[in-house]
């Protein structure tokens, strides 16, 4: 079978998505459709089989997380922690940067890397706006640490979910390959950013003032306790070997039914957008997996590295860590998973975890591959501040070499693999 | 309609008129190459090899030429009234971007169109004896749409580097 037609249906798929000519949903749907056409003409692929591609269980934990995270956002509690943090370090410039870093990543965490951005952004800029306050080290510092955080969690990121459900990594497995080195990666960024910055870095010399915090405790309070149950059912359900989405769904129906919110509201605010594109793409691949279409890929990489695990692992987070430079991380984890499953290794743990590491830290090299470079520079824009289009790249390229080399270290460290 | 799609359909009304005329005096000239030149014939040009030594063949060539002249210009005006219909087109596509990422569309749109034709013609098997037609439909339908996606990304790729030499130049006459 020539996979060829496949193959630019995949390429099409990713055309479409990079050059934005329809939304990703969209974009992944057409594709879909027409492998599954491709499929069927050839005799390889019925529709019924086309529908099992997609992952379910990975839907499942996807729509989970983002009912919780919907509902703890609309509780305030984000944005009241970070006010209160924000505002104890207001006078001292070098705390803040690590302050806003810290806040960025550990809430890109739990939120979608464009709402934490978000959040501190506005906090930032209403700083500014207050008073002689430079927000641009700040901001451009908050879009790189929103880019790190999430990689070390099964729920951190959309490709995460993806990675983890297959590897069937769980939620504790996951952070304990995964977590420690994003911790360490937050104190080699802000130590980097500091060191960079540290002549632009200004005091609001007690002027400016935040505004006040209009959140009811109780509703904070909610929020966090829900955040709480959902990380629990999580942890445990990893502990008693159950489904994460199992848990994911659980929290969800906790939260809908604890928060009083119109559900349906709820609904409408969710990134349907990742959802139908990650059911489409998963569609995709299987696609590709039926007619052998990555089994190159995952030869080369066995060749290149002469069948070593470290290097192969090596390979992998490096390739997967520059495709990420150039396309949107979910479709380079989704389109490595079956190449990792096609490779003749025994414990694949290393594997995995490069893949994480290797789409994760990719993204904030240039404006193309992370849309949190252009909605900092847009937000900063919009607010009057001069900036060049390619300030943040100019952090952004060092950074992700810093990280993918460190991650590198880690990884042959980690998995005993020198 | 929006203004520009009034002033695209001005543009075309011009055109079109412009193309009748040129085409109706080069056909013109073209009649006059096949009438007049034998009323010449016997004529020659003492010292001068043939053909250019018979008056008939240059007075041919004369109005052939003329012919060839006013022609060339009926099809430059007919590309200058197919523009603003392409960029009528293009612009549903979204004109208003960055030349690189309107190549890219371009490119991803081509790319759709073939694969989707790819795609479509097993199914037209069940048609019976309309398979081969249908098959040709789609066939011609594609490479339609695939000749003004190309012309549409040829357009963006000339007046960008063109914009980029005229600038560098500008840089250098400084």
């Amino acid at each position: 079978m020539d996979p060829t037609k496949y193959l630019l249906g995949y390429a099409l798929v990713v055309l479409l998505a990079v050059s934005e000519a329809f939304p990703m949903s969209l974009s992944a749907l057409i594709g879909a459709a027409l492998l599954v056409a491709f499929g069927v003409s050839d005799g390889v692929i019925s529709f019924g089989e086309a529908l099992s591609f997609v992952d379910l269980e990975l839907l499942a934990l996807l729509v989970g997380v983002m009912i919780v995270v919907e509902v703890v956002d609309r509780c305030g509690t984000f944005r009241y922690l970070a006010l209160k943090v924000v505002r104890k370090v207001l006078k001292r410039p070098a705390l803040l940067l690590t302050a806003t870093g810290l806040l960025s990543a550990l809430t890109s965490l739990l939120l979608s890397d464009e709402a934490a951005l978000l959040l501190i952004v506005a906090i930032l800029l209403s700083l500014g706006k207050a008073g002689g306050f430079d927000p641009i080290p700040f901001a451009v510092s908050s879009a790189i640490m929103v880019n790190l955080g999430g990689t070390g969690t099964l729920v951190g990121s959309v490709p995460n979910m993806a990675i983890g459900i297959r590897a069937g990594f769980s939620f504790p497995e996951f952070a304990s390959y995964l977590l420690p080195c994003e911790f360490a990666l937050y104190g080699v960024t802000l130590a980097l950013l500091y060191l960079y910055y540290r002549r632009k870095l200004q005091s609001s010399g007690g002027e400016a003032e935040l505004e006040e915090i209009e959140v009811s405790s109780v509703d904070v309070a909610k929020g966090a306790f829900l955040l709480s149950l959902m990380l629990s059912l999580l942890i445990a359900a990893g502990i008693a070997d159950f489904p994460a989405s199992a848990a994911a769904l659980a929290s969800a129906m906790v939260a809908l039914a604890l928060s009083g919110f119109d559900t349906l509201e709820v609904f409408q605010r969710l990134d349907w957008d990742t959802v139908f594109f990650t059911a489409s793409f998963t569609v995709i691949i299987g696609a590709l997996e039926r007619v052998e279409a990555l089994k190159g890929l995952a030869l080369w990489l066995q060749e290149a590295a002469g069948g070593s695990l470290a290097l192969v692992s090596l390979l992998v987070l490096l390739v997967s860590g520059v495709a990420s430079l150039l396309l949107p991380n979910l479709i380079v984890a989704l389109s490595f998973i079956p190449v990792i499953e096609d490779l003749p290794f025994a414990d694949k743990r290393p594997l995995w975890s490069s893949l994480v590491l290797g789409s994760n830290l990719g993204g904030v090299g240039l404006p193309v591959s992370s849309f949190v470079i252009v909605m900092t520079i847009g937000a900063l824009k919009r607010e009057g501040y001069e900036i060049d289009p390619w300030a943040v790249t100019r952090v952004g390229i060092p950074m992700t070499v810093a990280w993918l080399a460190f991650s590198a270290i880690y990884l042959l460290i980690r998995f005993g693999l020198l | 309609m929006t203004s520009e799609g009034a002033s695209a359909v001005k543009v075309v009304k011009e055109r079109a008129a412009a193309v009748a005329a040129y085409l109706v005096v080069a056909l013109g000239f073209y009649m006059l190459s096949l009438v007049l030149p034998p009323f010449m014939s016997g004529l020659r040009m003492p010292g001068l090899p043939d053909p250019v030594a018979r008056f008939d063949w240059l007075f041919w060539a004369f109005l052939f030429l003329l012919a060839f002249v006013f022609t060339a210009t009926a099809i430059y005006e007919a590309l200058r009234m197919l523009d603003p219909l392409f960029n009528m087109l293009s612009s549903k596509f979204g004109s208003a971007v960055r030349p690189g990422k309107r190549i890219a569309r371009d490119i991803a749109y081509a790319l759709l169109v073939a694969l989707t034709a790819i795609a479509l013609a097993p199914f037209t098997e069940p048609l019976g004896q309309a398979a081969p037609l249908a098959r040709a439909l789609i066939g011609v339908g594609t490479l339609l749409i695939l000749l003004f996606l190309l012309y549409d990304a040829a357009k963006t790729i000339y007046a960008y580097v063109r914009e980029r030499i005229e600038e560098a130049v500008a840089k250098l006459a400084r």
